[in-house]
């Protein structure tokens, strides 16, 4: 059944520290799980908690996710009413330039805001790996009457955990709430994970004074800084999720899924991840070939070895080639004798013959789309 | 009146009685083939490739799975505003209700349909075959021999020729005459069910068919043989590579050993003929530390952890620890039980073989499960 609750994906995300695989995509449709692109978990996600009705903010790199989510079709979003409604900026006329930040976006398509026929918003990015069902967060949000619910997770241990330094961290003061960076102080913590749910009214009212004020170029901004305006409460969601802001993230989010435990988690919980069919067929394993404790997709012939690791669809591990702790694209070619560990391999990368290329653990070697070493 | 000039009718209403515990409550067209298809999915694909966007299924014999599967045609791109896939159930009218009572038949009650699109040619496929063909190449082989009816066969060997249907042909591969499983056989080109019809033509042989008391109302045994009798040009459309009759347990379980095969003919993975079916959403398939794969066929949603060796695993299939699967075929949503050991068996859907079950052997091929329901 279908709830109040408008999907709005704001995908005007930062990519300083991924910059390796965002050179022809946006964050949105980095390839993930072997067959996935990480904006499929969170529009997965809406769709399986019974938001039919989804606007995608986005800023460039637009031949990707057109190419990827089309109509919609894939998510049960190409609809008569509601359905998927992707919100481009309008360029500059003369300097063929878009300007910064994601307020213009925003700005650009005020109508299609003002039009939202559900009562309430759901705002997010699409860079959190996770299987979540945002009714009960949006239930209490309800039930609270609040204008804006914080949807966060609990950390514990946080002064350890490195990966969450720059983050954004949520605050109680005052009896009022605040959104800052997290600099590795605190050890206990509530993590905000960029998900808000909010009145419409309220969302409205924010990016209207935003703009009228023109102070900011964020959109995240400008409700972080009118926090104090509105009854705000927080919603701790128990599910696990990933978040994806660096290759380091990027590489450690998608080796976990290698946990069984973690793969029935994130691809089932609350449904499924749905994405763009390919129709590969069945992958075919070569005698003497060797796998162990890797994802493979669909569509590939391994004749080689693979070990820790996730290879996409149409992948050709030749005879001999060992592929070890990598993160292998679709239509890459691993030939003969080819030896790779610790690496990330984009889209239509030919490998040659006996090459060995080597990442670390801490630092794994990103290999650019299209690239062939011979 | 919608213009196409060839429909193409997929006959997939017959019960299949020889493949056992798979077609007992599915039909034949619907049983789940090579790990991720159903075997409509290639006479479908093969149409959707070729261009053809009009075409009906005709259906009898347990429906459901091949209703549920065909949905609006969308895997196909045939959820077309005009033309677009049609399923074709036998019907009442003011007669009466009438089952289909042979392949004739089936496209007799449906001249409406066909008359529908007002086509030159009409193609009659069979639902059950394994193969990739372009079937403008056969069209267009049977507009520029001046056929009226043109058969598509496949060269067998000599000695296997007496199992098939042969078309015995004069030099330059016009049929003379129609041979049903021939004792002796004088020629060794099998017709693999394909035919293509002047319309017209067919139309006319369709109701004169309809009236002959005598007639089992079959292609083969009648339409075939009338039109031949008549003198009508008949033309042999030779193909060459892969095609299977899946029809019996043996030959669905040699055709799948067949894509263990690198080089297999039918070339699965030829991006340009891609062969299209319902998506079931599930993610890359795992195979853990212990699990060992070797000469298989793997597809989404399979989770290994024990020991699979030349079989094919169909979606979301599950081989527990310690077991160990041989020359199998895993189908949808099955499991493999702890230390359950199998040889040469196949595993129907949605099946779940005991821990520690041991079945099969290399002489014969084992069932595990009474009957597949065909539906995921």
């Amino acid at each position: 059944m279908s709830i109040n609750l408008q999907g709005i994906i704001n995908l005007g995300e930062r990519e300083d520290y991924i910059r390796e695989l965002t050179m022809n995509r946006p964050l949105a449709t980095i390839p993930f799980a072997g067959r996935y692109r990480l904006i499929d978990f969170t529009l997965s996600n809406m769709v399986n908690s019974g938001i039919d009705s989804i606007s995608l903010i986005v800023k460039n790199k637009f031949h990707s996710l057109n190419d990827h989510i089309g109509p919609g079709k894939d998510w049960d979003l190409d609809r008569k009413t509601g359905g998927l409604r992707i919100l481009y900026p309008d360029m500059q006329p003369d300097l063929n330039l878009i300007s910064v930040g994601d307020i213009p976006v925003v700005r650009s398509n005020l109508s299609h805001f003002s039009s939202i026929k559900k009562d309430y918003i759901l705002l997010t990015r699409s860079n959190y790996i996770g299987n979540i069902n945002y009714r009960p967060a949006f239930e209490e949000h309800v039930k609270k009457g609040s204008d804006i619910t914080i949807l966060t997770r609990h950390i514990r241990n946080g002064r350890a955990r490195v990966e969450l330094l720059g983050m954004d961290i949520v605050q109680k003061r005052n009896n009022s709430y605040t959104i800052g960076r997290n600099l590795g102080n605190q050890n206990d913590f509530d993590l905000s994970i960029e998900m808000f749910i909010m009145k419409k009214s309220v969302f409205l009212r924010i990016i209207h004074d935003a703009i009228e004020e023109g102070a900011e170029a964020f959109l995240k901004k400008a409700i972080i800084s009118r926090l104090g305006e509105y009854k705000v409460s927080t919603y701790t969601i128990e599910d696990d999720i990933l978040p994806i802001h660096s290759i380091q993230q990027y590489y450690n989010a998608s080796l976990a899924i290698l946990d069984p435990a973690y793969a029935e988690y994130l691809f089932y919980k609350h449904g499924k991840i749905y994405t763009k069919a390919k129709d590969a067929p069945s992958t075919l394993y070569a005698a003497g070939s060797e796998v162990n404790h890797s994802l493979i997709a669909n569509g590939c012939v391994i004749e080689g070895t693979v070990e820790n690791s996730i290879i996409f669809r149409d992948v050709h591990i030749g005879r001999g080639a060992v592929v070890r702790n990598s993160i292998v694209f679709q239509d890459t070619d691993i030939s003969t004798g080819a030896n790779l560990n610790y690496c990330i391999v984009d889209k239509f990368v030919h490998v040659g013959k006996g090459k060995v290329l080597m990442g670390d653990g801490g630092l794994p070697y990103v290999i650019k789309k299209g690239v062939s070493i011979r | 009146m919608i213009h196409s000039k060839v429909v193409a009718m997929i006959l997939a209403g017959g019960q299949g009685s020889r493949l056992k515990n798979l077609t007992r409550k599915t039909a034949k067209p619907a049983v789940h083939f090579g790990g991720k298809y159903r075997i409509i999915d290639f006479t479908l694909s093969n149409c959707a490739n070729s261009g053809i966007h009009s075409v009906g299924i005709l259906t009898q014999y347990q429906p459901l799975a091949l209703n549920t599967h065909i949905g609006t045609g969308v895997p196909w791109d045939l959820d077309r505003r005009s033309g677009g896939v049609e399923v074709l159930p036998p019907y009442m009218s003011t007669e009466g209700g009438r089952w289909y009572a042979g392949t004739a038949n089936a496209i007799y009650e449906n001249i409406d349909f066909i008359d529908l699109h007002d086509p030159e040619y009409v193609l009659i496929l069979s639902g059950d075959h394994i193969y990739k063909m372009d079937y403008r190449e056969m069209i267009s082989f049977h507009r520029s021999t001046n056929a009226d009816v043109t058969v598509s066969v496949i060269e067998v060997p000599w000695e296997e020729a007496s199992r098939f249907g042969i078309l015995n042909t004069k030099d330059d591969d016009v049929i003379y005459e129609f041979d049903e499983k021939p004792a002796e056989p004088k020629n060794n080109l099998a017709s693999m069910g394909i035919y293509v019809f002047n319309w017209k033509l067919l139309r006319r042989y369709l109701r004169e068919d309809h009236k002959n008391k005598d007639s089992t109302h079959d292609f083969g045994a009648d339409i075939i043989p009338e039109i031949l009798r008549k003198g009508h040009r008949m033309m042999a459309y030779r193909f060459r590579g892969y095609w299977k009759d899946v029809g019996t347990v043996e030959s669905y379980w040699e055709a799948h050993m067949d894509l263990l095969d690198p080089n297999n003919e039918l070339r699965l993975y030829d991006d340009d003929w891609k062969i299209y079916t319902k998506n079931l959403d599930a993610p890359p398939h795992y195979i853990s530390a212990e699990g060992h794969v070797e000469n298989s066929l793997l597809n989404e949603g399979c989770v290994v952890y024990g020991t699979v060796r030349n079989s094919i695993l169909s979606t979301s299939s599950v081989i527990e620890k310690g077991a160990v699967v041989e020359d199998s075929i895993i189908l949808p949503y099955a499991v493999v039980g702890k230390n359950a050991v199998l040889k040469k068996t196949i595993v129907l859907s949605h099946h779940k073989v005991a821990e520690g079950e041991a079945l099969g052997s290399d002489d014969t091929i084992t069932f595990a499960g009474t009957h597949d329901m065909g539906i995921l």
